[in-house]
This record gives C-alpha cells, structure tokens and sequence, in this order.
C-alpha cells in the first residue's frame, strides 16, 4: 500500500539547517493500523504531509499504491488525494460555510460525482450523527466536528486514512469514540489507517507501533 | 450550485455590512473614474479645432490634466481598498484553500474561489459604476464647454463613444480582477500547512521578533506593552490606518483638485477676447464638475471610513478579550485602557505619516502635470 524510501527533508533556519527526516524509510501492508508516536519536532507530521502530498522532500520516494507521490503533478496529485487518501486533523479542518452534510459529501462533489444518499445516511448512522445533517460547524461539540471529519473521510472510500492527532483537542470520552470509529474503518471497511499521536491510549489501538526520533525510526514493533 | 460558489454566498450573507461597503467602495470609485474618463473624452472630441491655439484650449488642456492625475490617484486609492479587503479575509482564505487541497480539490477548483468572489462582488460592482459614472461624465463634459462658450464640435460617431466605454469596461475590470485574484492564487505549500494547523505564518514571525534598542527599554512598561501588541498584529494595524488614510485623502485630493484648478486664471485673463475676464468665470465653469465631485469623494470618504470602523472595532473586541490575561497576572483596568489608548496613538500617528506622503506625492504630481 505505501512504500516509503529514503525519504529526506531539511528546513533552512537562522541557525542551519533542522533534519526533519533522515532518509527514513518505511512500509505499510493493505490493511494495516499504525500508530506514529514519537516526541515534537521528530518528524511525524512532516512524513504525514509527505504521504498526502501537502509538502515535497528533498529527496526519496513516497509510493502510494505503487504512484510516487513525490513527482505527481499537482493535478494528478489532487485526484489521487480524493479518490485514494483520506486526511484527518486534530483541529477538524471543516468548512465553516457549509453544513455537515456538505462537509461529508466534498470531495465527492469536487470529483463531480452523484452523491450515495444510501452510503450517506449509512455513514452518518456510523459516527452517530443522523439527525444532524443541516447544522454548522460551530453549532458541534469537538467530539462532533471530529467525527465529521471521520464521515468526509469515510465517505470518499479512501484505502488509506492519515490522521494527525486525531484525538489531541478532546476528552478522554471522546478521544475513545474517535479511536473506536477509526478502529472500526480499519477492521470493517479494511482502510490502512496511518496514525500519528501522543497519546499512549490512542496507539494501544493499532497494531503496529512506530516511534521516532531526529526525524528517524528508532523503534518498530508490530502487537 | 458548486460547494465553491456555496461557500462564496454564505460568507457574503454572514458579512453583509462589510461586502455591502466593499460593493459600494467599488461601485462608487468606478462610477467616479469613469465620470472624469469621460469629462475627459467628452471635452477632447467636441472641442472645436479652430480654438486650438487660443488660451481657452489651454485651460482646458489643464483640467484634463488635473482629471487624469486624480483619476490615477483614485485607481490608486481603489486596488489598495479591494487588496486591504482582501487581505483582511487572508487567513481564512489560506484556511479554505488548505482545506480543500488536502480532501483532494484541484488546482483549478481552488482558483475558482477568488473567481467565485470576482464574479459575485467585484465585477458587478465595477461594471455597474461604469455606465452611470460615463453618462454623467459626457453631461458635465458638455455642460463644461458650454459654461465656457467654447465651439463644440457636431457630436463624433456613437461608436466613437462605445470604444471608449469598452476600453474602460476592460481596464476598470481588469485592474478589479487583478486586484482581487492576485493576493489569492499564490498561495504556497507551506502556508497549506500552516493553515492546516491554524498557525498564522505571519503573527508567528512578528511574534517572534523582539525588540532590544535601548530606545525600546528606556519607553514604560505600558507603552512597551503597547509597542507589543502592535508589532504582534503588525498586519491588521497597518490594514487600520491604511484604511483611515485613504478615507482622509479624498478630500485632500479635491481640495488639491480644485486649488490647481482655480489658480489658472491667469492664462484665461491673458486674453480678453476670449470673454472670459474672471476667476469666477472659471469657478462657474467647474462648479457642476465640483459639485459632483464632492459628492463622490464625500461617498468614497464615509464609505472608507465605515469599513475602518469595523476593522477597529473587531481589533477592539479582540484587545478586550486579550485583556484577560492582563488583568489574569495583576494589570488594573486603567493601566490596560493606558495600553490601549497607547495602540491608538500609534495607529493615528501611522495614519497621518501615510496621509502626509500621500498628499506630498499627489500636490507634486499635480504641480508637475499643472504647472507651479
């Protein structure tokens, strides 16, 4: 599903130069649930951003179902970020303009495809939000908004899910309902699911372990 | 209807009083540019040849000089407008559009945004102040060379008239255009990402700074606080008295007009048989344009000084509700009112400087074009 080689990226600073990935590489099967656990600043979210396509590295390959992201165009890019990956963040990043129905159904209505209201009504039952299709983002609670994002997530039938620090703005209640929803895109739907978190509760639920450090793996352990 | 244009509505309906004062700033310079082109024009094509040497051209070569120069300015004053505009909605654009690049929106999907508000905003704004503002312009253009019993020329070809309509239908446009879309497609990867984690790149750079001049420590601990906070919202501060400028500089600029203007009485003196004798001949002559052109520029000054009102007080609720932490760690209520009242004497200090080059730079611009 993903292949990862010797991946680099280095930011210019005041100081120097900060190595936030040195030549990390990295392979996630079909199907797998990894969690990406590691200090601030070792590089987790830049290999986030890397597989979905939000930033270039300085060198290496980021395969995605056998597609380099790396030398796509940005056109290519973006289609293969609809159809294939699915982005969830710890600050939601909902659009504050539209509903949640419009939220969830997005990239399908940028694809320019007819919307499932069967598939619709489905995933709204599964994140526990049916009932609530017309309200705002800022009439939902945090756990809500989250669980929007899951359904934007869901809805686009993605084969890989990246979340950065999904559960890292909620409570303990909810932080729990957001990894039994991800856990279950995982187990039902057979989503790879790439997490990155700091929250040892939230990587007790995958089943691969990675730790970073110095933008590097400096563990990798599967449960 | 697309999610794009959805998005474009709903921010109009949930801002009406800003995009309203953004439509009628648009409207009303538009209106303005296009009654001085066409004075301009009007003048050109029915003036009589046979008066081409006679002091009377000459005067009225001057005033289309002092019409293009304000003409200039106000193009000026309005990309500067439609650009603070957008740069107030900077940051949630840059959020919308890192939004949409990571749930997959195409490169072109994402420029259809600023193309979504140009067509819902500017452009109608600018096109329906176009032909009122040239049809006004032909009417005072006639009525001027009348005042002055000037030879008018038989009317030239309404298709004459259409080609200058269409000109100023394609600049007036597309200055708008470019003024909007600019600012809007140049988005980078980077700033993707730090929307994405709702960073803003810019308040994190000017938070960052700080000063260590001697001069800076010598200041009190409130105006150093104040000193601060301006730097910290660097952008938003400039916006403000950029803003309250241009709105001072209106009339500054009508004044500027008609003081130009009234001092070219001695070409007009110079010849009697001209039966022209007095400045008054002159001031009746301009008065309708003048008249008209207060009214404009009395437009465009309220309009621009609403739209400061609200930035001011957004910035306001936000000082109050960073106020919190001062009174958190001790600070009374009048020591942060002294912070703030600080912060207005810097915004009204920045004001005035820009105000004074501002001028400086128009009264030279006439004088060169005029004649000192």
């Amino acid at each position: 599903m993903l292949h990862i080689q010797n991946l680099r990226k280095t930011y210019p600073t005041t100081d120097g130069e900060i190595v936030a990935l040195d030549n990390l590489s990295l392979v996630v099967n079909r199907g797998d649930f990894v969690a990406v656990v590691g200090r601030s600043g070792s590089g987790k979210t830049t290999l986030l951003n890397m597989i979905g396509g939000l930033d270039t590295p300085d060198s290496g390959s980021v395969m995605v179902d056998g597609i380099d992201m790396v030398r796509l165009p940005p056109k290519r890019a973006a289609l293969l970020r609809r159809k294939t990956i699915g982005v969830i963040y710890q600050f939601y990043n909902l659009i504050p303009e539209l509903t949640l129905r419009e939220n969830i159904t997005l990239p399908t209505e940028l694809d320019g495809r007819e919307i499932d209201e069967e598939r619709l009504d489905h995933i709204l039952s599964v994140v526990g939000l049916k009932g609530r299709e017309g309200a705002y983002p800022d009439a939902l609670s945090g756990g809500q908004q989250q669980r929007v994002a899951i359904a934007r997530a869901l809805f686009g039938q993605p084969s890989l899910l990246l979340a950065d620090e999904p559960t890292g703005n909620l409570d303990a209640e909810n932080s729990r309902e957001i990894m039994r929803l991800l856990t279950m895109m995982n187990q039902t739907y057979g989503i790879t699911v790439l997490m990155v978190t700091h929250s040892e509760e939230a990587a007790a639920s995958a089943g691969r372990i990675i730790t970073m450090a110095d933008g590097r793996i400096i563990d990798d352990r599967r449960r | 209807m697309s999610p794009i244009r959805k998005i474009a509505l709903r921010r109009i309906k949930q801002a009406p009083i800003k995009h309203l004062l953004l439509f009628a700033a648009i409207l009303v310079s538009m209106m303005l540019i296009s009654m001085l082109v066409f004075f301009s024009a009007e003048t050109i094509l029915r003036q009589n040849l046979a008066e081409k040497e006679l002091p009377l051209s000459s005067f009225l070569q001057t005033v289309r000089l002092c019409i293009t120069v304000a003409a200039g300015f106000l193009v000026l004053c309005s990309a500067i407008m439609i650009r603070i505009h957008i740069g107030l909605n900077r940051k949630q654009n840059e959020q919308l559009l890192a939004v949409l690049t990571s749930v997959g929106a195409s490169p072109a999907q994402k420029k259809a945004f600023p193309f979504t508000q140009l067509q819902l905003i500017y452009a109608p704004a600018a096109l329906c102040g176009i032909l009122p503002g040239s049809l006004l312009g032909v009417t005072l253009g006639r009525r001027f060379l009348g005042t002055l019993g000037a030879l008018i020329s038989p009317a030239p070809s309404a298709l004459l008239y259409l080609g200058v309509l269409l000109a100023q239908v394609i600049v007036g446009v597309g200055i708008t255009a470019l003024c909007c879309l600019l600012p809007q497609i140049t988005f980078t990867p980077r700033s993707v990402i730090s929307a994405l984690k709702r960073q803003n790149p810019r308040a994190a750079v000017t938070s960052h700074s700080y000063r260590q001049s001697n001069t800076f420590k010598q200041k009190s601990l409130l105006r150093r606080l104040a000193q601060k906070s301006v730097d910290y919202s660097a952008p938003t501060y400039h916006t403000i008295s950029l803003s309250f400028s241009i709105s001072a500089f209106y009339p500054i600029l009508m004044l500027l007009m008609m003081w130009h203007l009234l001092h070219v009485k001695v070409v007009l003196d110079a010849n009697p048989f001209d039966g022209i004798e007095t400045t008054g001949a002159v001031v009746s002559a301009v008065s309708h344009l003048f008249l008209c052109l207060g009214i404009f520029f009395l437009l465009l000054t309220l309009i621009g000084l609403a739209s400061a009102w609200l930035m001011v007080r957004l910035q306001y609720a936000n000082r109050r509700a960073a106020g919190k932490t001062y009174f958190s760690i001790g600070m009374d209520n009048a020591d942060f009112r002294r912070v703030m009242r600080h912060e207005l004497q810097t915004l009204i200090l920045r004001s005035a400087i820009v105000l004074l080059i501002g001028t400086m730079i128009a009264n030279t611009a006439f004088l060169m074009c005029v004649g000192g």
